[in-house]
C-alpha cells in the first residue's frame, strides 16, 4: 500500500481533530457550566466553557437533599435487577425458540415479533399494569419491558448458529436441556450475551417514561425522571403560567446531567469490544 | 391564567399537545355538547373580617394589597382541622424538581398534622401533565382534587365534568360558600373561571388578573432619552427608542422573544389596544375575534417593522424560555414579554439582574401611548376540580381547599409558603421569613396550586420593588379588558381550539418572520372563519344573547 503523503496525513489529522472537538464541545460545556456560579452563567448567556472560578456548589446541592442520591440508588438497583431478569427471560425464550423440534415455536416467535411492529399504546399498557396491581411498584419499571423482541431475535439467531452436532453429542452423553444450555450454549455465547446485557442495561438506565406513568410516589422515581424534572424546569412553554416557575439554577441542571452520563460512560468502553463482534455474529450466522 | 389564554400564548407546542390529546378520552360516546351560558349564582364574595393592615391598599376592582414586611403576629385562618383522619388524594403540576418526600420533609408532616389527615400527592412536571392526566382518566384513577388544563385533551369538557367531577354549584354558590370562609374571600371574577357547561366545577387559584405587558430595562431605555414611559407618546417614539438602544456590536437589541412568543406580539397587541380574545359590541351583540381587528393587524405590522429594522434579537424566535430570560437578564435586550409574576422573588428579574449588574433596573411595562389595554389573562393560575364522590367526601375536600386558601399572614399561609419555623425558615431582623436551604426544597411541594387566596404583592427585600409592582398592577387593571366569552361554552370553539390556534399562530409567525407577505393576513382570517371561527362566534353570540 502506498505510504500517505505528509500533507495528506496533516489534512486527515485536521479533519479528525475538528470532528473530535465538535463532539467534545458540548460535553465540556456541560461540565464547565456545572462548575460555574449563577452570575457567571447569566453573564455568558447560559453556557460556560471554562469556569473562571470553579465551584462544586451545584454538586453539593443535588447530593445534599437526598433526592438525587436515592434516585441514583434506585436506578442502579432497577438496572441491575432488570437486566438480570431480562437476560434470564430472554435466554430461556431464545433457546426454546432456537430448537426446531419445539412445536409451535414459529407461532410464538411471530407473536414476539409482532410486538416489535405494533404496540398497544399508553392507555392500554397503563390499564394492564393497573390490573396487575403493579402501579407504584418497581415491578412496573421492569415487567412491561422484560423481553425485547429485538434482543430475543439476536440471541435466537446466535443460538441457532451453534453447531447442532455439539448439542447432539452432549445429549448423547446424557445431558438434559438445562445442562446443555448452562454448560454448552451459554459459555459459547459470552460475546452476544454481553451485547444483549448492555442493550438492556442502557435501556433500563435511561427509561423514564414507565416511571412517569406508573409511579405516583416521587420517592420511588429513578434518576432519569428526576433528571428530566431538573432539565425541564425553566423550559416550559412560553406562557404566563410558566412565569411563576422559579428560574432554575443551570449549574444544577448540568451537574445532574453529568451524574447521569458518567456511569454509562464508564461501563461502555469495557463492553464495547464485544459490541460489534456480538451483534455481527448473530446477524451473519442467523 | 385562563384555559384559553394558556393556549393563545403557548400555541407553538399546540401540535405536540394535539398529538397527546389524540390519546385522550374520545368524544365519540359522549352526549352531544351544546353551547352554554353563564346563569348560575357564583359564590358570594365575603371579605375576611379582621384581616391585616396592608402598606398599600387593594380595591374592589381587584388591585391587590401590598406589603413591605411579613406580619410578625400570625393569625389562625382555619379554626379546626378540615379532616378527621383518613386520606385524600390530589394531583398537581409543578415547575420544580420533585420535593423531598413526607419522611424527609418536616413541612409536609406539619401540614398533615394541621389538616388532620394524610394527603397522597401526585406531583407531575408541567410538561408531562397531559400524558399523566390522560392515563389517570383512562385508568379511572383520578384523585380527589386535580387541576383542569384545556390542553390536556378532554374533548367534551361539560360531559367529562358531568360524569367525573363533583358539581359545586349548590355547595358553594351564593351564601353556601360562607361555610368555607377563606374560599368566600375570593371575588366573583375568579370563580367565573371555574364554570363549565353552566355549572360551577372549578376552584380557582387566583392571580393578579392581568398578565402584564412584559418588562423593560429602565436603565437601557434611559440611554435613548426615555426616563419615564409617559414620555413615549406614541408607537413611533417607542420604535425610535428601541432602534437607538439596538447595537449588535455590543450584543444588545431592542426586544428578545422565544419560541411561541410571536416576536413579542403580546406586548404590542396590548399597546395597540387589541381585544382580549374577543370584542363584544354591546349594542349589537356581535363578537369580533381579536385578530380580525385593525388594532391587532397594526400590532402585527409594527412587529414586522421592528424585525426588519433589526430591533428584535436575531434568531430569538427559536430561543427557549430559559435562554430568553438569560438574554434579558444579562442586558442583551431592552424589552421582553413575560408574565408579571416573573418580576419579584429570589429568581425574579429584579433580584437576578441586580446580582449581575448593580445598575440594572428592570421594570414591568405600564400602559403608555394612549391606546394601551391590559388583557385580563392571568385571572387564575388553574382551576381545580373535585372528583365525584358522596357529599361528605366532597365537603371534606372543599374544607381542605379552604385550608389552602388561607390568606397572607396566617399560620396556614406561612406553613404552605415557608414551611416550619426554625427548620425551613428563620426570621430576619425585620421579622421577614427567610428560607433555609432545606426550606427551599421542602416548600416545592405544590400545595399552593391546590387552592390559594388572592395574591398580595410582597417582597421582603425591597419596598421599592413592591411599590413598582403594585403600581404596575393598579395601572394595568385600570385599563384591563376581560374576555367576553369567559365562563361561556361553545362546543365548536372548545373542539377546534387547538387547530384554530395552531393555524393562526403558524401563519402569523410566517408573516411576521417575512416568509409570507402581509397580504396573506386576509386569507388567514378567511380560512380561520371557515375552519370553525364563524361557528364558534355564532355559538358564543347565541349564549351571550340568552344570558
Amino acid at each position: 500500500m502506498e505510504k500517505p503523503s505528509t500533507p495528506g496525513l496533516v489534512a486527515k489529522g485536521a479533519v479528525l481533530l475538528g470532528v473530535t472537538l465538535l463532539v467534545i464541545y458540548p460535553f465540556v460545556g456541560v461540565l464547565g457550566t456545572s462548575l460555574s456560579d449563577e452570575v457567571q452563567i447569566a453573564r455568558s448567556g447560559g453556557f460556560v466553557l471554562l469556569p473562571t472560578d470553579p465551584t462544586f456548589d451545584a454538586y453539593r446541592a443535588i447530593f445534599d437533599g437526598g433526592t438525587v442520591t436515592r434516585a441514583l440508588l434506585i436506578s442502579v438497583l432497577v438496572t441491575a435487577a432488570g437486566t438480570l431478569a431480562s437476560v434470564c427471560a430472554t435466554i430461556g425464550m431464545a433457546y426454546g425458540l432456537s430448537r426446531r423440534e419445539v412445536t409451535g415455536s414459529r407461532i410464538i416467535l411471530m407473536v414476539a415479533l409482532f410486538t416489535m411492529l405494533f404496540n398497544p399504546g399508553i392507555i392500554a399498557n397503563f390499564l394492564l399494569v393497573k390490573e396487575l396491581g403493579l402501579l407504584n411498584t418497581f415491578g412496573a419499571l421492569v415487567l412491561p419491558s422484560l423481553v425485547s423482541a429485538f434482543n430475543l431475535v439476536v440471541l435466537r439467531s446466535f443460538f441457532m448458529g451453534l453447531p447442532g452436532e455439539l448439542l447432539e453429542s452432549a445429549r448423547m452423553d446424557g445431558a438434559g436441556d438445562l445442562r446443555i444450555l448452562v454448560r454448552i450454549v451459554l459459555p459459547l455465547s459470552k460475546a452476544v450475551l454481553a451485547v444483549v446485557s448492555l442493550f438492556y442495561a442502557v435501556a433500563y438506565w435511561n427509561a423514564f417514561f414507565n416511571a412517569l406513568l406508573y409511579l405516583d410516589d416521587t420517592e420511588k422515581w429513578p434518576l432519569p425522571l428526576i433528571l428530566r424534572s431538573f432539565v425541564l424546569q425553566g423550559r416550559t412553554l412560553e406562557s404566563i403560567a410558566s412565569s411563576e416557575a422559579p428560574a432554575p439554577v443551570q449549574a444544577i441542571q448540568m451537574a445532574v446531567l453529568v451524574v447521569a452520563i458518567v456511569p454509562i460512560l464508564l461501563v461502555y468502553p469495557f463492553l464495547q469490544r464485544y459490541f460489534t463482534k456480538g451483534v455481527l455474529t448473530g446477524a451473519i450466522k442467523g | 391564567m385562563n384555559r384559553r389564554g394558556f393556549l393563545r400564548l403557548s400555541a407553538s407546542t399546540a401540535l405536540s399537545v394535539a398529538a397527546l390529546a389524540a390519546c385522550g378520552s374520545g368524544g365519540a360516546a359522549a352526549p352531544a355538547a351544546k353551547a352554554q351560558g353563564l346563569t348560575i349564582k357564583l359564590p358570594a364574595y365575603t371579605p375576611l373580617a379582621g384581616a391585616l393592615k396592608p402598606d398599600l391598599p387593594g380595591n374592589a376592582a381587584g388591585v391587590p394589597e401590598g406589603y413591605f414586611t411579613y406580619p410578625k403576629e400570625l393569625f389562625k385562618a382555619v379554626a379546626k382541622p378540615p379532616m378527621s383522619g383518613g386520606t385524600i388524594t390530589a394531583a398537581s403540576q409543578t415547575f420544580s424538581p420533585p420535593p423531598p418526600g413526607r419522611e424527609q420533609n418536616p413541612a409536609w408532616q406539619e401540614m398533615e398534622k394541621r389538616l388532620g389527615g394524610k394527603v397522597e400527592l401526585t406531583v407531575v412536571a408541567a410538561d408531562d401533565w397531559a400524558t399523566k392526566f390522560n392515563t389517570m382518566v383512562a385508568g379511572n384513577s383520578l384523585p380527589d382534587l386535580f387541576p383542569y388544563i384545556a390542553t390536556q385533551g378532554v374533548n367534551n369538557l361539560p360531559a367529562f365534568a358531568a360524569s367525573q367531577c363533583a358539581d359545586l354549584t349548590t355547595l358553594l354558590g351564593g351564601d353556601a360558600v360562607k361555610e368555607y370562609p377563606n374560599l368566600a374571600a375570593i371575588p366573583e371574577i375568579f370563580w367565573k373561571q371555574g364554570v363549565v357547561g353552566g355549572k360551577l366545577y372549578g376552584i380557582p387559584v387566583p392571580r393578579n388578573l392581568v398578565g402584564g405587558l412584559g418588562f423593560y430595562r429602565a436603565d437601557i431605555l434611559a440611554e435613548a432619552g426615555v426616563t419615564d414611559l409617559a414620555q413615549i407618546i406614541d408607537m413611533d417614539r417607542l420604535f425610535e427608542a428601541l432602534k437607538a438602544v439596538t447595537d449588535p456590536a455590543r450584543k444588545r437589541w431592542g426586544v428578545v422573544t422565544a419560541t411561541g412568543g410571536l416576536f413579542g406580539l403580546s406586548i404590542f397587541s396590548q399597546l395597540f389596544g387589541a381585544p382580549n380574545g374577543w370584542r363584544l359590541d354591546k349594542a349589537t351583540g356581535k363578537l369580533t375575534a381579536g385578530f380580525e381587528t385593525e388594532e391587532y393587524r397594526a400590532a402585527v405590522e409594527y412587529v414586522i417593522k421592528l424585525r426588519e429594522a433589526g430591533i428584535i434579537y436575531p434568531g430569538s424566535e427559536g430561543f427557549d424560555t430559559l435562554k430568553r430570560k438569560n438574554t434579558f437578564n444579562s442586558g442583551g435586550a431592552a424589552m421582553t414579554y413575560d408574565g408579571l409574576p416573573a418580576y419579584l422573588g429570589a429568581a425574579g428579574y429584579l433580584q437576578t439582574q441586580k446580582k449581575i449588574d448593580q445598575k440594572a433596573d428592570p421594570r414591568p411595562l405600564v400602559p403608555f401611548g394612549g391606546k394601551a389595554v391590559a388583557f385580563m389573562n392571568n385571572i387564575a393560575f388553574a382551576t381545580n376540580f373535585v372528583k365525584k364522590a358522596d357529599e361528605a367526601k366532597v365537603k371534606e375536600v372543599l374544607r381542605v381547599a379552604d385550608f389552602f386558601a388561607s390568606p397572607f399572614g396566617s399560620e396556614e399561609y406561612t406553613l404552605i409558603n415557608y414551611g416550619v419555623e426554625g427548620t425551613d425558615y428563620t426570621r430576619d431582623d425585620k421579622g421577614n421569613p427567610v428560607l433555609t436551604e432545606q426550606g427551599a426544597k421542602d416548600t416545592t411541594v405544590p400545595w399552593k396550586y391546590l387552592a390559594a387566596p388572592t395574591q398580595p404583592v410582597f417582597d421582603a427585600t425591597s419596598a421599592d420593588a413592591v411599590r413598582i409592582q403594585h403600581d404596575a398592577i393598579s395601572r394595568l387593571i385600570a385599563v384591563g379588558v376581560e374576555d367576553p366569552t369567559t365562563g361561556l361554552y361553545s362546543p365548536a370553539y372548545e373542539n377546534k381550539l387547538e387547530s384554530l390556534s395552531t393555524m393562526r399562530v403558524d401563519r402569523l409567525t410566517s408573516i411576521m418572520a417575512g416568509r409570507a407577505p402581509m397580504s396573506d393576513y386576509d386569507q388567514l382570517v378567511k380560512d380561520w372563519r371557515a375552519a370553525g371561527g364563524d361557528q364558534a362566534r355564532k355559538e358564543f353570540e347565541e349564549v351571550l344573547a340568552a344570558s
